[in-house]
């Protein structure tokens, strides 16, 4: 039920006929304490769960009687710089998080080593996860928290299920261990994205959607906001989590599956891109199409480029931990190869008298 | 089957690793031919070792013999200034942009000039090897050291042995030779060590060289390489097939004649009269002589028709006794490898001259 709050009073605008919309929205800010624009603005979000940046703006000129407005009518000079948030200026020792937040979340998998540079999954981050259909997207992640799990029984792990019903949960368990997960059917919901709020609130270590863009479409089915307002939405629900934000005061991770385009991009807006920490790409092998791997593309807390090879057949998944080790050698030989070019450099000078390039600048 | 011991292979390779040799990849533009020893890159002048000079030379495309001519014809400064010439055109039309000095620590001479410098540093060479040496239970039955700082490696698996046309004679150890040399890049191959006569063979020709550079992509494809290699057990697959060939085919004149002269390019203390020892060549000549046939009046064509009574495994075998013992030519360990390569190129030729004679006429 909508919840009905009582208004701040704002004393509507009279727009003369010839004034501009620019003009209008000046005149009502002029008229309007900022006190009570920002209180009346806060119940029209709650009551409406429209973006911040842009709600407020659409309050202002529905208060100022503007029917007809687009995004370039805003601009600071028609006054809205006074009635958006004071800034706050920050040092670095302003921001202050418990230290729990660095501390990675381990399991017994490979896939530690490629998550982060510490070794498994960080608090607080969202890790998107794209790829093609069928590869194995959700598979590697149940198992994945299914090891994390094991390894940490006290860790809260839900499971946001948009995609598959219970049916298909069920036949997943049998190849893939998914014990002492919590799992939430969005389908089984009138209202989701009431429901997912309410989970997200509980608190959790770690929440995967699958997926993201289908949790979206759920969220805005029911709630009647845009594609564009409900994908805003749940990414303002997810930085608030991951900054401690709901009952158990959880830095929560999430991990989110996403398609990919038929041209092999990622299906997303920019704006989700911005938001992510690392992006763990899954595709099929270019020279072998049976063999696919993982790979990081952006990673804020670990290794990008490379490759973790996996099989899925009937005994599940298997993640090929010889070939990424032979790998790792081959990666740091060729890497000491370019430090010794560099130590060459410096034989050379020692050898011959030769002042290096950095010593003849100075 | 004397091998090398680990403390010798520890001082071979600490030795190695304290004589590298300093590499310094310099732009073409940079340097200036001063004389047929020395060169200047950027007013600093360092001498050449004969082999630099024929370095430059092939990088430049000149001809021995043309520029041995020119300069006996107009003198050794005018040779210069066509030198200069042609690596000034050389820079003008882009077609040698850089190459790579490498230089004695010791005398600061330059030992070699590469095209390309992609073959491992020493440090690598070694790590790479002992890698290949855990793919397998190997011994080392060889370690070379070169005048330009190349190094070989030759391995045995004691434990492994396979038999040639069910001969008692013919019982083989395979194994591997790992190069790291300037002229021919690093390299694998196989080698056989034939039980009867402790003679060892670089099995190139018969099997496929395996070169690695000092990029990722290379290391990728070496040891995948390698590992098929590894599962036929580290024997070539042709082997037993032209072993077998080569037991039942007389070498040709030609064929005899050529082992004989690369035996006598290691040493000129091996001559003509000293040779039969490992080829009859003198035996050969002086049986011919008989019949009415003078050899050194034969071409070449007329040589590869010629068939002795030599089979080209008794010739091969003669080759890799020469390569394998020492007796007392002062022949390094360097030249006796490039005889078992000598060996292993006989062995692995398309055909042998003899093979399609057919002897029978009306």
């Amino acid at each position: 039920m909508k919840k009905t709050t009582k208004k701040a009073k704002s004393t509507p605008a009279v727009k003369p006929a010839k004034l501009t919309k620019k003009e209008a929205i000046k005149q009502w800010l002029q008229q309007n304490p900022i006190t009570d624009i920002r209180q009346g603005f806060q119940q029209f979000q709650n009551d409406t769960n429209i973006d911040a940046s842009y709600g407020l703006f659409y309050y202002i000129c529905k208060e100022a009687g503007i029917r007809t407005f687009k995004g370039s009518d805003m601009v600071v000079s028609s006054g809205m710089d006074t009635v958006s948030e004071d800034i706050v200026l920050k040092t670095i020792t302003d921001i202050q998080f418990d230290d729990k937040i660095l501390v990675p979340i381990k399991s017994d998998s490979i896939l530690d080593t490629l998550v982060s540079e510490d070794g498994g999954v960080m608090p607080a981050t969202i890790i998107m996860v794209p790829g093609e259909s069928g590869i194995g997207k959700t598979t590697i992640l149940l198992k994945y928290v299914g090891e994390i799990k094991k390894a940490n029984p006290k860790k809260k792990i839900l499971f946001v299920s948009s995609e598959m019903n219970e049916i298909h949960m069920f036949k997943y368990s049998k190849r893939v261990e998914i014990k002492g997960v919590d799992i939430l059917f969005l389908g089984d919901y009138r209202m989701p994205h009431i429901a997912l709020e309410k989970a997200m609130k509980q608190g959790w270590d770690i929440v995967i959607l699958d997926s993201f863009q289908d949790t979206v479409n759920k969220c805005k089915l029911m709630s009647g906001m845009t594609a564009s307002q409900a994908e805003n939405w749940l990414l303002n629900k997810m930085d608030k989590c991951r900054k401690g934000d709901n009952d158990q005061k959880s830095y929560t991770t999430f991990m989110c599956t996403q398609h990919m385009t038929k041209g092999g991009d990622y299906s997303g807006s920019t704006n989700i891109k911005h938001m992510t920490d690392a992006m763990m790409m899954m595709k099929f092998d270019d020279l072998n199409s049976e063999d696919t791997y993982v790979e990081f593309s952006k990673n804020r807390d670990g290794a990008t480029k490379k490759r973790l090879y996996f099989r899925l057949n009937k005994e599940g998944l298997i993640f090929n931990s010889e070939r990424f080790k032979k790998d790792e050698v081959i990666r740091e030989t060729v890497k000491k190869e370019i430090e010794e070019n560099v130590k060459n450099e410096d034989k050379w000078n020692e050898l011959f008298n030769v002042k290096s390039v950095e010593e003849k600048s100075i | 089957m004397n091998t090398v011991s680990q403390k010798e292979y520890n001082k071979f390779k600490q030795e190695s690793l304290d004589a590298e040799p300093v590499r310094k990849e310099i732009l073409m533009s940079d340097i200036n031919i001063i004389s047929d020893e020395k060169v200047a890159i950027n007013n600093l002048e360092i001498e050449m070792n004969p082999a630099a000079v024929s370095d430059l030379r092939d990088i430049l495309g000149m001809p021995k013999k043309f520029t041995k001519q020119f300069g006996d014809l107009l003198g050794a400064e005018a040779r210069q200034r066509l030198v200069n010439i042609v690596k000034g055109a050389l820079v003008a039309t882009g077609k040698s942009k850089s190459v790579t000095l490498v230089v004695s620590p010791k005398s600061r001479r330059i030992l070699r000039i590469l095209p390309e410098n992609n073959i491992l540093s020493a440090p690598r060479f070694f790590e790479t090897f002992e890698r290949l040496m855990n793919a397998g239970k190997f011994d080392v039955k060889d370690i070379t050291r070169g005048p330009d700082g190349g190094l070989a490696i030759s391995t045995v698996a004691p434990n492994h042995e396979f038999n040639v046309n069910g001969s008692p004679d013919e019982f083989f150890h395979p194994g591997f030779t790992f190069r790291n040399d300037f002229g021919g890049g690093t390299s694998f191959d196989s080698f056989l060590y034939r039980l009867v006569c402790s003679n060892g063979m670089v099995a190139r020709g018969i099997s496929e060289t395996v070169n690695l550079t000092n990029d990722k992509d290379s290391f990728e494809k070496f040891f995948s390489r390698i590992e098929e290699i590894k599962m036929n057990k580290f024997v070539p697959m042709a082997f037993k097939d032209k072993a077998k060939l080569a037991i039942n085919t007389p070498a040709s004149l030609f064929e005899v004649k050529s082992a004989a002269e690369a035996i006598m390019h290691t040493s000129k203390a091996v001559t003509m009269e000293n040779i039969d020892k490992f080829i009859p060549l003198n035996n050969m000549k002086w049986r011919f002589a008989k019949k009415g046939l003078d050899i050194n009046k034969l071409n070449q064509n007329q040589e590869r028709n010629t068939v002795t009574d030599s089979t080209v495994w008794e010739v091969v075998n003669g080759l890799t006794d020469f390569a394998s013992h020492d007796y007392g030519f002062g022949v390094d360990r360097f030249k006796q490898l490039q005889l078992q390569t000598a060996a292993g190129n006989l062995l692995g030729k398309k055909s042998f001259d003899t093979q399609n004679l057919v002897t029978v006429s009306l």
